[in-house]
């Protein structure tokens, strides 16, 4: 099987975005879902809401929105145009931002079922040990939630690889720009070139499926006591 | 507002709760063990939580030997607290072995403020076996005797143990309660030990709080008011009249009615109080 490098650059540039996202999620989720955890608040359930929308909403909704918004006429054009960044739709770093909102759930509820099943005890004893906050978080929270992190960051990182519909609302069609793999089968196919589509989604099918496989049988020992 | 007397655990809570008031202000020394004793929901763990300050009562007042630790304008939250608390159940972290688990509160004090030592902190709880292995690998005592090694290697100058033994079986709390009198003959800083169990107070305490609903009963030396929990305790009186089918007593400078004894007013009879089980 042998892929042309145009598909080549397509899969690296997948894998690229997936990372990057990834990362960027790991800063933004995990605060995100130590709140939702922890919290008593009334605003609990209106924000836990939210970051799960990605889940039910059509790709082509979430899309179209962040094309508004993003978009000359949208509040966060405005002001990437005003910090003399330009507009964000149909450029690498657009399709990251929507990619960090569709998969954000990805990141955030395995991360608060971890958080939530710590028990308010364990952080108490650290407490009465001298540890601060921050320190009670990466000494003992973060620790005992690790397969959590393992299980959120392999969602993530999979399930923006898995993207199509976000990505061809706001990145179009951009070699080695915005055209990911999952574009560039749909491309093959458009074209009628079915050899092409066949290697490249064979990747992708394995891929997944080898993702899904380290997810299901390598698991960090659960923690027990 | 009075400077905190410097040999005292001054303490004044008042918390609401659905199915009792806390409603405290306790003057207690600041060395030997003092036994927080009543029924289970009288508010002992709430008070033991208000002062290591894991529960933030608005209004309390606190000071430990002469340092405030909460009053009206103060808060100092429980990782600033030299305190040490040992909680009922298990609380050692799953993801550390025992060693890191008795070196987490030790590491963040520094060096110079230690006032506990490792060797004699290990020798005194027994801990040298059990060193190198996880928690889960333990019985319910040892992590008990664990965690309680732990508190004590944080350096604190108050000790807080919230019913230690309650989540333990009768072998273990046999096993662990001869190292807890160790600790009562070598410790010099104050204890305040949260129990529901008189054999426990009646071995450990040398000074006694009874909490009911929230309110102090009692306060004192322990050997006095043990007298009062368990053992039975006997008084002399002398009778005093019969009226209407009662016998009046007098005990002890106090009138008791009973109804009716056979006895002649003037007899001396000796009356004895016992706790039911």
């Amino acid at each position: 099987m042998m892929l042309s490098p145009g598909d080549w650059q397509a899969v690296v540039l997948t894998l690229e975005l997936a990372a990057i996202v990834t990362l960027i999620l790991f800063v933004l989720g995990t605060p995100i879902a130590w709140w939702l955890a922890r919290t008593h608040s009334k605003w609990k359930a209106p924000i836990g809401a939210v970051v799960a929308l990605p889940l039910v909403l059509p790709p082509s909704v979430l899309g179209f929105y962040l094309l508004l918004t993003m978009g000359p006429n949208g509040w966060v054009g405005q002001f990437t145009n005003a910090i003399g960044i330009g507009l964000l739709p149909f450029t690498f770093w657009g399709l990251v931002v929507a990619s960090v909102f569709y998969s954000l759930p990805f990141m955030v509820q395995p991360l608060q079922t971890a958080f939530e099943s710590l028990g308010e005890r364990t952080l108490e004893a650290a407490a009465t040990l001298r540890a601060s906050p921050l320190d009670r978080f990466f000494s003992v929270a973060a620790p005992i939630a690790l397969p959590g992190f393992m299980t959120a960051g392999i969602l993530s990182f999979a399930h923006t690889v898995g993207e199509f519909g976000v990505v061809l609302m706001i990145g179009g069609n951009i070699p080695g720009e915005t055209r990911v793999a999952s574009v560039q089968i749909f491309d093959h196919v458009e074209a009628l070139q079915y050899g092409e589509a066949h290697d490249l989604a064979a990747v992708l099918l394995v891929f997944s499926f080898l993702v899904l496989l380290l997810l299901y049988t390598w698991r960090p020992k659960a923690l027990r006591l | 507002m009075n400077a905190p007397h410097p040999n005292r655990i001054e303490a004044r809570f008042r918390v609401a709760r659905e199915n009792f008031t806390l409603d405290v202000d306790l003057h207690l020394p600041d060395r030997g063990i003092t036994a927080l004793f009543g029924p289970s929901g009288c508010g002992k763990t709430t008070l033991l939580r208000a002062i290591a300050g894991l529960e933030r009562v608005p209004g309390g007042r606190l000071a430990v030997s002469g340092e405030r630790w909460q009053d009206a304008d103060t808060f100092i939250p429980p990782h600033r607290r030299a305190l040490g608390y040992v909680f009922q159940e298990t609380s050692l972290f799953p993801h550390l072995s025992v060693r890191r688990n008795l070196e987490y509160g030790m590491k963040r004090v520094p060096e110079n403020e230690r006032t506990l030592h490792w060797d004699e902190v290990i020798d005194w709880l027994g801990l040298a076996p059990l060193i190198r292995q996880q928690p889960h690998q333990l019985s319910g005592g040892q992590r008990q005797r664990v965690a309680i090694g732990r508190a004590l290697l944080s350096s604190p100058r108050l000790l807080l143990m919230d019913e230690p033994l309650a989540a333990l079986d009768a072998s273990a709390r046999a096993e662990i309660l001869p190292y807890l009198d160790q600790l009562h003959q070598r410790l010099a800083i104050p204890v305040l030990y949260v129990s529901h169990a008189v054999e426990e107070v009646a071995r450990l305490a040398d000074h006694l709080l009874c909490l009911e609903a929230g309110r102090v009963a009692w306060q004192g030396e322990a050997a006095d008011g043990l007298a009062r929990l368990g053992a039975a305790t006997e008084h002399s009186a002398h009778v005093v009249a019969h009226e209407d089918g009662w016998t009046v007593l007098e005990i002890e400078g106090q009138t008791l009615r009973l109804p009716c004894v056979d006895a002649k007013p003037g007899d001396a009879l000796r009356l004895r109080i016992e706790r039911s089980a």
